[in-house]
């Protein structure tokens, strides 16, 4: 047993030299940081529960590291439409529903809840019709 | 005997592990080296390049649709203050009638039609 140990010793050690754990950890939290960061302007907003509806085309969408409960974490770019207004660019980091990841494709249009004076404030209703 | 059966386990995840961590590295060097030839790290989908139709790119009120990202995107320097759209426009020689006209019309175009809101963006972005 001793000498089971004392290989594990060494392989941890092994993988300290070409595996940087505290990278890997500040990386996730990061991750985490910039993921509640996005959450938390519309958790803490107004656009769920007093938002205009709108919709907005998809411009883009990346993937991110982060997965919660297996669903990914992503970056959409999207291209709010508000009536009586230019259209506005506006990023948003998501965690997208598996259910509803086909939707989000480049082209589509996803309905959303959106603050006029505050963009950032901005709620993907995935869920509802365009 | 529950201490003899974890002993076990321990000495065969042990020599379990040296392949498990060769895997690990050989997998990180291969994603590196896809990263190097150009596959991004990350998944990425962005709106496709699409022709449209040259009569969904005729200019509305006399605002075409690189003029209209333009005054759009000089909204930013006002904190989107929709308001401030008119004076942005006149600075470009379009009257309050037709940017409004113009909001109006291309507006229905983007929502109509995705690849009219990728040039939009594109002109909006500078990536145009």
């Amino acid at each position: 047993m001793f000498k089971d140990l004392n290989t594990l010793s060494k392989q941890s050690k092994a993988m300290a030299k070409t595996h940087d754990v505290g990278a890997d950890l500040a990386s996730m939290q990061s991750k985490l940081e910039n993921l509640n960061q996005s959450m938390a302007v519309v958790a803490n907003g107004q656009a769920i529960t007093h938002g205009t509806m709108a919709t907005a085309t998809i411009m883009s969408v990346a993937q991110g590291g982060a997965m919660i409960n297996f669903q990914p974490s992503c970056t959409v770019e999207l291209l709010v439409t508000l009536p009586g207004r230019p259209p506005i660019p506006v990023t948003k980091t998501e965690i997208i529903p598996a259910i509803f990841l086909a939707r989000a494709q480049p082209g589509q249009q996803v309905s959303i809840k959106v603050m006029p004076h505050d963009l950032n404030d901005l709620f993907i209703d995935w869920a509802a019709p365009v | 005997m529950g201490l003899f059966k974890q002993m076990k386990d321990m000495k065969t995840m042990v020599g379990a592990a040296p392949g498990l961590m060769d895997q690990a590295n050989q997998l990180t060097a291969n994603a590196a080296a896809m990263q190097a030839q150009g596959v991004p790290a990350t998944p990425y989908m962005a709106a496709q390049e699409v022709a449209v139709p040259a009569e969904q790119l005729e200019p509305i009120a006399g605002v075409d649709l690189a003029t209209f990202a333009q005054v759009s995107a000089g909204l930013a320097a006002y904190n989107y203050d929709t308001s401030k759209a008119v004076e942005i426009a006149a600075t470009r020689g379009i009257d309050e009638v037709s940017w409004t006209t113009a909001v109006d019309g291309w507006n229905a175009r983007i929502a109509a039609n995705p690849a009219v809101a990728k040039q939009f963006n594109n002109h909006y972005t500078g990536r145009a």
